[in-house]
């Protein structure tokens, strides 16, 4: 929500938008790892998955006329194709893509815990187009970054009972 | 889109020596800005209904994007390996965008 005003003029546009992305994804991958040194661990993981994107856009603009005097007016600016996207739109697209993770992990046997750090990068590749016509075909969304973990982690065994025999 | 950090917790368990359950979320803000001529948009219609006397000149529009996202992969995995997993898994993305 905003209002944004020209350089000179006694206009302003006010804009409300509000859009939802839910992805639902499927993967599968495989997960590698080597012992590098004493409680110094390499793991390298690469996956694929396939996602169906729901996106709902809903924009409204509004136009508010000021006059020197300070009276003024508001109109609304939801005519068809006046501005892209001011109507509510649902898209449904698909998309298909994959995943690669790389760290480090260091484990504290000591304190049960467990340090990593490493990179990620996930690539998308968008099909299809909306009932409006806007095209999703080769558009792609890159998604990287650095991860940083503390794992903490502990083990549910069945206690041994102490030896309930007697000596003889 | 500037970098934003994501931040969250992870679940796992083992079971049965080589099969574990896991499941991350992480969350986190994005903000992005951007700017494009409002040329588009019908003010000078509405300035010659109204008899507005002034001039409305298509000008360019700063506007500031707040995304918010929360992604959850859950993973079935199975050690093959001493130094192999293969794994299943879901992932769900959500996006709220506000500009």
């Amino acid at each position: 929500m905003r209002l944004i005003g020209p350089d000179s003029g006694n206009y302003w546009i006010y804009n409300d938008t509000r859009i939802t992305y839910n992805g639902y994804s499927g993967g599968l991958g495989a997960s590698f790892s080597a012992h590098v040194v004493e409680n110094l661990f390499f793991f390298f993981n690469v996956s694929a998955l396939y996602q169906y994107p729901q996106m709902k856009a809903n924009n409204s603009f509004f136009i508010m006329f000021i006059r020197d005097g300070g009276e003024g007016f508001i109109l609304p600016l939801n005519f068809k194709d006046a501005l892209h996207n001011q109507r509510k739109n649902r898209l449904i697209y698909n998309a298909v893509g994959g995943n690669i993770t790389t760290s480090f992990a260091y484990r504290i046997p000591a304190a049960h815990l467990t340090l990593s750090l490493g990179a990620r990068y996930q690539f998308l590749y968008f099909m299809g187009s909306d009932a409006s016509g806007f095209r999703f075909n080769g558009k792609s969304d890159h998604y990287y970054g650095g991860t940083f973990s503390a794992i903490f982690s502990f083990e549910l065994t069945k206690e041994t009972k102490p030896s309930e025999g007697k000596e003889s | 889109m500037d970098p934003a950090p994501l931040y969250g917790f992870s679940l796992g368990f083992s079971f049965a020596e080589r099969w574990n359950v896991s499941a991350v979320f992480v969350t986190g803000r994005y903000i992005s800005k951007f700017s494009h001529l409002a040329a588009s948009y019908p003010a000078p219609v509405f300035v010659t209904l109204m008899e507005v006397s002034w001039l409305v000149t298509p000008t360019a529009i700063s506007s500031r994007q707040s995304t918010n996202k929360y992604d959850l992969d859950p993973t079935l995995s199975c050690a093959v390996t001493s130094f192999m997993k293969v794994f299943i898994g879901f992932k769900f993305q959500h996006y709220t965008v506000a500009e």
